[in-house]
């Protein structure tokens, strides 16, 4: 970690996505602070992995608490940890969706608000969050999932508006199916309608994600906020 | 952390916050004399809703800064109760120290 370089905060940055994403910012020159409930393979001079939770309200509030002791400031938030729950709503049983409405809605809720506390400091800050084309695509089995990043997209809005005084942009984006540990249990011949209802006809990659988020939070989109990008033509 | 210091240190939040955004926008106007019992926020308020947020977050920042603590001061309670508890610096000092108190 060094002085000059920008911080970024990776929630859910063990695997997946969230661990493509931390590699991307090092090579473009952030340190990255990423978080997630396990360790992360992980492991570069310009990375730093805190476990926590980012459901539960103590836990978010020591993360910050050593980013601020630590690094003093924080220029961009990726809220991308996240998990699923596919059922269909008659079998969705009461705790799953707490859980998924924990994780994705409040977990995101939380560490916007905690990390806007440290970029007001400087004026500046950009955060963005993960949605989904599930959304958009009203998809059918995954009623706790897709309510979840509604509430994120709508949370979105909100927080645009609301600290844009404070030179913090917030933007969301929704990935269409990647493969990864998060869409491992559902079914190919469903992975096959959902990518048939896109525009452009194949799997999302990690790449596809990076690439809207390092536009988001480049310095010269601070006239872009509130907004949803969706990837594959939904 | 003592009252008086803490009521040193809410005061010195208002008034750097105040200086930034320059009330009225006029440099050579001299700041307003604030003490524990000026209006702050609602009926003859020195600031607005806006102004209150940025100046109990650095309050709060202060703090947890200076205390090593993870202080949220615009918690549940501090809503909900019937009179707020940013009417006056000396009311933002006195609940934060509540809450100060409440960890130990
Ligand atoms: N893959 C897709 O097809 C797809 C499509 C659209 C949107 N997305 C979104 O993209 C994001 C990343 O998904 P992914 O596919 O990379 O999922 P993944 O491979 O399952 O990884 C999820 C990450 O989130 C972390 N995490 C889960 N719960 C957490 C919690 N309570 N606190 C902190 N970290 C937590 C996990 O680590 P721990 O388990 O160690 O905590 C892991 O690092 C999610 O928001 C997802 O909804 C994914």
């Amino acid at each position: 970690m060094s002085e000059n370089r920008p911080l970024a905060l990776v929630t859910g940055s063990s695997r997946g996505i969230g661990k493509f994403i931390c590699e991307k910012l090092i090579v473009d020159g952030y340190d990255v602070v990423g978080c997630s409930r396990n360790a992360s393979e992980l492991v570069n001079a310009h990375y730093q992995h805190i476990a926590a939770d980012v459901s539960d309200q103590s836990s978010v509030l020591n993360l910050f608490k050593q980013i601020r002791k630590e690094h003093g400031s924080l220029s961009v938030i990726i809220n991308n940890a996240g998990i699923a729950s596919m059922n269909h709503c008659l079998l969705t049983t009461v705790d799953a969706f707490d859980r998924v409405l924990n994780v994705n809605l409040k977990g995101t809720f939380l560490v916007s608000r905690e990390g806007a506390k440290l970029m007001r400091r400087h004026n500046f800050g950009r955060i963005v969050n993960l949605s989904t084309v599930a959304v958009p695509m009203s998809l059918e089995g995954e009623s706790a999932y897709v309510a979840s990043k509604s509430g994120v997209e709508a949370l979105t809005k909100v927080l645009a508006r609301e600290l844009a005084e404070y030179g913090i942009t917030v933007n969301a984006l929704g990935p269409s199916p990647i493969e990864t540990d998060l869409i491992k249990g559902v079914g190919a011949d469903k992975i096959a309608k959902i990518v048939n209802r896109l525009a452009l006809k194949r799997l999302g990659r990690v790449e596809d994600v990076y690439n809207v988020i390092e536009f988001f939070i480049r310095p010269a989109s601070d006239y872009i906020t509130g907004q949803v990008i969706y990837l594959g033509g939904i | 952390m003592e009252r008086s210091q803490l009521l040193t240190l809410v005061l010195e939040q208002i008034e750097e916050h105040l200086q930034q955004t320059q009330i009225g926008n006029d440099a050579s106007q001299p700041l307003p004399k604030i003490s524990e019992d000026t209006p702050l926020y609602g009926k003859d308020g020195l600031v607005d809703s806006l102004g209150l947020v940025s100046i109990v977050l650095s309050v709060e920042q202060a703090i947890n800064d200076e205390l090593d603590s993870e202080i949220v001061i615009a918690d549940d309670r501090a809503m909900s109760q019937k009179s707020s508890p940013f009417g006056t610096p000396g009311r933002l000092v006195d609940y934060t120290m509540l809450l100060i108190n409440e960890r130990k």
